[in-house]
This record gives C-alpha cells, structure tokens and sequence, in this order.
C-alpha cells in the first residue's frame, strides 16, 4: 500500500512536470501558430492582405479576425538591416503591432502616437537601435521606434473596413503599404 | 521485482497521462486567469501585452489566432444573457446601454468561435459604434433577432447557439483604475420565436 502511495505520488509530481513542460515547449514546436502561416504563405518584405475581405483568406487565422477590418501584414528579418513600414495616413484609424516569431506582440500603437497622420514605424534590434541613435538618420527623423529582441517577425497594420464600399479607402490604403529593409 | 516494475510503470502512466490531458485541457482555452469581467461582457487583456502568460501563449501557438494588441484595442465575448441563459439565435435579445469610452467598436455575431459570414448582402451581421441609432443620450438598443427589427438590428442565424464579440478600438478599459465605473450594455431576452 505504502508503495502505491507512493508511486501515485510521484506520478503526480512527474505529471505537474509533464504539464509545464508541454504548456512551455507548444510555442516553439506548434506547426499552427500564426508566425509559421505567415512564414509560409507571404515573402519577406511583400506586403500582404489577410482578413478574407482580400483576395480570399490567406491564412487560416484569417477566419478569427475582425470582418470590419482590413488587415495587412510584412515579413521582415532583422539581419537584413533595420526595417521600416511607412504608409501615409488615411485620416482614420489605423493601427500597427509587431510580432516576433513566437506570436508574441513586441510593440503596437495607433494612428495616435505619430504627430502626423502618417505610418512609419522602424523595427529594430537593441545594437541596430543604439546605432541609429548615434547616427540619427534624416529619413527616420519622424518614425515611431520599436525594439525588438530576436530577428525575425512580421508587423500587421489594420484599417477600418466595416462593409464594401469602404474597400476603395482600405485598398488604397494597403496598397500604399511600403516595408524595406534598411541595411545601417 | 515484477510489483516494482509494475508500481512503476503505474507512476509514469500517470505523470504521462495525467500531464498531457491536463496540458491539452489548459492550452485549448483561454486561460481563466486574468479575466476580465464587466457586466457579464469577459475579456483577457493580458494577451494583447508584451509579456503573455505561458498559457495564453501556448493556446494562440495551437489555435493560430491573431489577437488584438493592446493599443490596438480589446475584444469582449458574451455567450449569455443577463439571466445567465445560453444565446440561442431563434429568440430576440435586445443589448441596451453604453460602451466604455473607445475610439470606435464593433459589435459581431460569432457562431462556432469565429464572426458569422453570410453572403446574402444587407443582412447585418455586425453593426459599429457609427452605424447605429442612437437615444437623444448617447445610449443604444440593438435587437438581434431571426427576423428584420425597427431600429438597430442583428442577425444571427435563425436557430443554435451564438455569441456576441464587442470589440474596443483605441480604449483604455485594460488600463483603467478602477476611479471612473465601466458599463457594458445589459443583454436580456425579449422573446422566442420557438416559443
């Protein structure tokens, strides 16, 4: 009996460590997540359309997101240079999150956060942003600074699109969309 | 030696067991932890941050989702009425009040866990914060129901469950201090088609 005992304690303690050790490890080995359908379905740089008011869903997260709005996400890697995404306003809302490559959110902000109107938000490691700030740069004079800590990710910019006949103002919009790698 | 090797077979069947079936169980919802929960309307604000739990990581690594960011906005899911009665498409329920203060919403039917889509063009399955009309107070009634209603109107299907997904965009809700209250519309239910 003593010896049951036993065992089903330490299966439960074993169980505590299977559990932590799955929850853990599921972001790095899930084949789902949306990093890896972004990975596989855009390229580096080219702006792309997801909710599935475009030209179809094009990944299967599509299906959650908001239907009134349009959404567009960039790929970009780091060791390229720093990157940047700049759109000019559309005198709406709009919005901008970088994620890395776990899915997790690095940075986000609204149309509110820039003097202007206009997007331009520069994603950059933490040696790449300390060069920047020794070497400002005139053409980043105005943009927004986000620190990320690994290489890769993808930034996602969402504008109001509550029914068709706003598809001309968001088209317009994503279609204006530029993201570049900017060697430093 | 045979009992020991069977004492510990039972140990690892059970660390193994145990572990994966509570590790799937955890991951295939958003954590309870760290709910949000005003007037009945819940929300996990803590996905939107920089630094998610392990668990609200883990559940978008298996679903794939994108959610919101925190200075994006905030979504609010409602699968019940006030009287704690499951949605159910085929009565008419009437969301009456206000929203916090956000730049803009939207207010979505979803039927099995993502926004209903239906093609039939003109028959709202969503409305936002511009599109509705209004008390002389700034305050709204929005009927969902199976059939056309005056004023503002949803459809959510003409039977089976649904819910109801607010979203807030550009609010402070997550980051409130609890000095001013905040109000969520009241849902309840004016009726059944079905009897």
């Amino acid at each position: 009996m003593a010896r049951f005992l036993h065992a089903t304690l330490v299966g439960l303690v074993g169980a505590a460590l299977v559990h932590v050790a799955i929850v853990l490890m599921l972001p790095h080995l899930s084949a789902n997540d949306v990093w890896r359908q972004i990975e596989a379905k855009t390229s580096l740089y080219q702006p792309a359309r997801l909710d599935r008011n475009g030209d179809g869903p094009l990944i299967a997260a599509a299906r959650s997101l908001d239907p009134m709005f349009a959404v567009t996400a960039c790929r970009y890697d780091l060791s390229d240079g720093v990157f940047s995404i700049t759109a000019p306003g559309n005198g709406d809302f709009w919005s901008v999150a970088v994620l890395d490559d776990f899915g997790r959110i690095v940075f986000s902000a609204n149309d509110r956060i820039v003097a202007t109107d206009d997007l331009e938000l520069v994603v950059a490691l933490p040696l790449q942003l300390r060069a920047l700030q020794q070497n400002p740069r005139a053409d980043f004079a105005n943009a927004i600074m986000a620190e990320a800590s690994r290489s890769e990710g993808f930034v996602v910019v969402r504008t109001f699109r509550p029914d068709a006949t706003w598809e001309p103002v968001a088209e317009e919009f994503l279609q204006s969309v530029d993201c570049r790698a900017n060697p430093l | 030696m045979i009992r020991d090797l069977i004492t510990m077979l039972y140990g690892v069947a059970l660390a193994l067991g145990l572990g994966i079936a509570s590790a799937v169980w955890a991951t295939n919802q958003l954590p309870l932890l760290g709910v949000m929960d005003i007037d009945g309307w819940t929300a996990n604000p803590a996905i939107g941050g920089d630094h998610p739990d392990p668990y609200s990581q883990a559940y978008f690594s298996r679903s794939g989702g994108l959610p919101l960011a925190a200075s994006e906005g905030l979504t609010f899911i409602r699968r019940a009425d006030d009287a704690g009665e499951p949605f159910d498409a085929g009565c008419i329920y009437e969301i009456v009040g206000e929203t916090p203060h956000a730049r803009r919403w939207t207010l979505e039917v979803l039927r099995d866990g993502f926004p209903y889509s239906i093609q039939a063009p003109g028959i709202p399955v969503g409305l936002y914060s511009r599109n509705i009309v209004r008390f002389r107070d700034g305050t709204f009634r929005i009927r969902v129901a199976p059939r056309p209603q005056p004023g503002n109107w949803i459809y959510a299907g003409s039977s089976g469950p649904f819910a109801l997904s607010l979203s807030l965009y550009d609010t402070s809700v997550a980051s409130d201090t609890g000095l001013s209250d905040l109000h969520m519309p009241k849902v309840t239910r004016a009726g059944c088609i079905h009897g």
